[in-house]
C-alpha cells in the first residue's frame, strides 16, 4: 500500500540555517546576533536562535492567529509574528517579505524595483536588499529610514 | 571517584590546551550539527575557543572581558567576564571557584568515562545542566543540556596539561572596521 505522503503545509519550505545579525540604530541601539534555523513560512513555522557555544538562546513559533517567543525565562505569547518582532526589536520588520529576502528573491506580496545604485539586489517596501555576495551565501537587507535597521545573514551551504 | 578527579583537575591543572569536536543534537535527537576547533585556557577565567568549522568564530577572555568575534558577520560582541561566565560550560573548565557556581555530583561511569554532573546554582542563561567526563585523570568530554532540551557534546583530544601559553593568546584586538557591540 502507498505510504502516506507527509503533505507539506501550503507554502512550506525546507529549513534555512546560518548566522544572523540584526541591528537597530535606535537609542539605545538593539542588536541580535546568533546562529539561526528558520523553518516553515510566514504563516506557520519556527525560528531557533542559538548562542556561541551551541546552547539555544531563544525559540520563536508561530501559526495562524498566534505566535510565541520562548527563552530560558519563559514563554511570551503574541497575536502574530509581526507583534513578536516589534517587541523583540522595537521596530516593525516585514517578516513575510524577509522569508523571501533571505532566499535571495523579492517578496511576491509587493512590487519591487532594481537598486538605485545598480548593485545586485532590489528595493522593496522601503528596504534595500543587497545580493552582491549572494554566491557566498550572503544577504543584507537595510531600511535607510531612521532608525536604520540592518539585517545581515550568512547562509550555511545546502540550507 | 569522578568528583575527586574534577577537584584534582581544578586544583592541579592551571592551564590546558585541546582540540575539540562538538555535536549539537535537537531534543528529539533527529537533527545533529557538528563543529570543531581548538580550546585553550588559563585559570582563572582566561580562555580561547577558536571554532574553525562549519564557520570561523572566536571567543576570547582575558579574565576581565569576553570577546566574541564573528568574522562572517564582521562583528565583535564584548561583555564583562562576570556577565559572560557564571553558569557556562567554560566556567566549569576554566573557572576559579567552580563549587561557588555549581552543585557537583558524581555520576556512574558511561561510554568509558567517569562523569560529574554540575548544576548551575544561579539559573541564568539557558544552561540546564553540565556533565564533565574524564578518562582516568584526563579531561575527555563536556555535555551541555540547555533549558530547551538541546544536548551538545564536546569531545576533547590531544589534551595538553599545564602547557606554557603566551598571554597574547588570551587577548583580542578588534579588527579595523568590525562592528563592536557592548553587551
Amino acid at each position: 500500500c502507498a505510504t502516506p505522503q507527509r503533505t507539506a503545509a501550503p507554502g512550506a519550505s525546507e529549513t534555512l540555517s546560518g548566522r544572523l545579525a540584526v541591528r537597530v540604530d535606535s537609542q539605545p541601539p538593539r542588536n541580535v546576533s546568533a546562529s539561526f534555523e528558520l523553518s516553515g513560512n510566514p504563516t506557520h513555522g519556527q525560528l531557533v536562535l542559538s548562542g556561541p557555544l551551541g546552547a539555544t538562546a531563544a525559540q520563536a513559533r508561530w501559526a495562524p492567529g498566534e505566535a510565541a517567543l520562548i527563552t530560558s525565562d519563559g514563554r511570551t505569547a503574541y497575536p502574530d509574528l509581526d507583534a513578536l518582532a516589534v517587541d523583540a526589536l522595537g521596530e516593525r520588520i516585514p517578516i513575510a517579505a524577509l522569508f523571501d529576502w533571505l532566499r535571495g528573491r523579492p517578496w511576491t506580496g509587493a512590487k519591487f524595483t532594481p537598486r538605485s545604485d545598480n548593485e545586485a539586489g532590489f528595493e522593496q517596501l522601503g528596504w534595500r536588499i543587497s545580493l552582491a555576495r549572494w554566491s557566498e551565501g550572503w544577504v543584507e537587507a537595510r531600511r535607510p529610514a531612521a532608525p536604520v535597521v540592518t539585517v545581515r545573514a550568512k547562509l550555511e551551504p545546502g540550507s | 571517584d569522578a568528583l575527586d578527579t574534577l577537584r584534582t583537575f581544578t586544583r592541579d591543572v592551571a592551564s590546558g590546551r585541546a582540540e575539540f569536536t562538538q555535536t549539537v543534537s535537537s531534543p528529539d535527537g533527529a537533527k545533529k550539527k557538528t563543529s570543531s576547533g581548538s580550546f585553550e585556557f588559563a585559570r582563572p577565567d582566561r580562555f580561547r575557543f577558536a571554532y574553525a568549522k562549519p564557520f570561523e568564530q572566536l571567543i576570547v577572555s582575558d579574565g576581565k572581558k569576553v570577546w566574541l568575534h564573528d568574522p562572517d558577520l564582521n562583528q565583535v560582541a564584548v561583555r564583562p567576564v562576570s556577565k559572560a561566565l557564571g553558569a557556562t560550560p567554560v566556567a566549569l573548565l576554566a573557572g576559579g571557584a567552580i563549587e561557588k557556581d555549581f552543585e557537583l555530583a558524581a555520576l556512574p561511569a558511561k561510554d568509558g568515562l567517569d562523569w560529574v554532573q554540575a548544576t548551575p546554582k544561579v539559573k541564568e542563561g539557558s544552561i540546564q545542566v553540565l556533565r564533565i567526563g574524564f578518562q582516568g585523570k584526563a579531561l575527555a568530554a563536556l555535555e551541555i543540556v540547555d533549558a530547551f532540551g538541546q544536548r551538545s557534546l564536546m569531545q576533547f583530544k590531544d589534551v595538553a596539561v599545564n602547557p606554557k601559553i603566551a598571554d597574547e593568546r588570551f587577548r583580542f584586538v578588534v579588527p579595523k572596521g568590525a562592528d563592536v557591540i557592548e553587551q
